[in-house]
């Protein structure tokens, strides 16, 4: 008697775990990106500008590969370093998905960033990051094609001034589209499960 | 279970489902009497930016009627369409021209983001907190134990147990 219990027991469980399965494969709900989703994708500016490792950088020819876009510069305090880690998170998350992904890094202070600066800065974080800059008349282009803030901020410090500065991550999808953008403060977890999903689209 | 204790087993059984139900009353009652508007499933609202707007926020007018404040439920999508030949931004989002930008509200609070499309440059966000079926099956699951407990101990004093006599002395003839 027990033992026949036991068997119905077990086949009912067993019968409740494939109807739920079937259930959830049929009402699945549609992904929903927690960043800011572009509808539809908007074309992007192409650009040319110096690279840190002494080479350029063309948007264009990164099609086929996912671009995160981070305007910054390498005094700020808390945001790009923030940032930069979060960039380095989603790395180490991605495995060897990453390396569908150009994490790339464009100063708003021409001024004090060197290019050499940059990459020293860039790639404390990671070596396959990408730092990016140039004469102020070849980012003015790019920081109105992105609508990027900057403005200089003199708080009077021995270190000199702060720039307040758009602290959006703009993804820009394999076909050169922007996409998505994440808002500073996006958990890195949330970012990187929105880019495996545009990696598998 | 000792047979001193199926008395009370069985009267603690019968006044917790007298529990469940006074609970369920209150819980459902005060939530039907007392539901706001703003406490609803979330939806998808769309703000759209007509064409111009960025000349006429130039010129001091404004082309978009928006109330002051703006009051979401977590859950709900705030999808911002841009009509206009500029890009405009709106807090977080930016919104490139002729495209769309969506956003979902996660946490509970009072926002005032930037807005390029508001002739004041700011625009106030209400994020509010919304009952849901689980929220209320919690309140529902943590009021329904201390109301089971005060309905057992009132019981016993209002309705004893009896408690019956195990060993029948035998009667005793007087001598």
């Amino acid at each position: 008697m027990k033992i026949k219990l036991i068997v119905e027991l077990g086949i009912g469980l067993l019968v409740g775990i494939v109807l739920v399965a079937i259930g959830a494969f049929v009402f699945k709900q549609p992904y929903t990106y927690q960043g800011s989703l572009i509808d539809p994708p908007a074309p992007t500016s192409d650009f040319t500008l110096k690279a840190n490792g002494g080479t350029t950088f063309q948007l264009s020819e990164q099609h086929g590969k996912i671009v995160l876009l981070f305007f910054g510069y390498t005094r700020c305090p808390d945001v790009c370093p923030t940032t930069l880690y979060d960039f380095k998170q989603i790395k180490a998350s991605l495995g060897e998905q990453a390396d569908e992904i150009r994490f790339v890094f464009i100063t708003v202070d021409p001024e004090r960033d060197t290019i050499d600066l940059l990459g020293q800065f860039v790639t404390a974080f990671d070596s396959d990051f990408i730092a990016l800059s140039g004469e102020l008349d070849e980012l003015q282009p790019v920081y109105a094609a992105y609508g990027v803030y900057r403005q200089k901020n003199d708080v009077g410090s021995a270190a000199g001034y702060l720039m307040d500065h758009t602290a959006r991550v703009y993804v820009i999808d394999p076909n050169g589209n922007l996409r998505l953008t994440f808002p500073f403060g996006m958990a890195p977890e949330a970012m990187t499960e929105d880019i495996i999903h545009l990696l598998k689209e | 279970m000792p047979p001193s204790f199926r008395p009370y087993a069985h009267r603690l059984l019968i006044v917790f489902l007298v529990a469940l139900v006074f609970v369920g009353i209150i819980n459902e009652g005060a939530h039907l009497l007392l539901k706001d508007k703003n406490d609803r499933a979330p939806e998808m609202i769309e703000i759209i930016i007509p064409a111009g707007t960025a000349d006429e926020i130039a010129a001091g007018e404004a082309p978009i009627s928006l109330p002051k404040e703006l009051t979401f439920v977590i859950g709900d999508t705030l999808r911002v369409k841009n009509e206009d030949h500029t890009d405009h931004e709106l807090g977080p989002l930016y919104v490139p021209a002729g495209s769309s930008a969506s956003l979902q509200m996660e946490d509970a609070n009072k926002y005032t983001l930037g807005c390029t499309f508001t002739p004041s440059k700011f625009l106030n966000f209400d994020v509010r907190t919304r009952t849901t079926a689980i929220s209320r099956l919690q309140a529902f699951a943590l009021a329904t134990p201390p109301t089971a407990m005060f309905f057992f101990v009132y019981s016993l004093l209002v309705f004893p147990l009896k408690q019956k006599n195990k060993i029948d002395m035998p009667l005793q003839s007087a001598d």
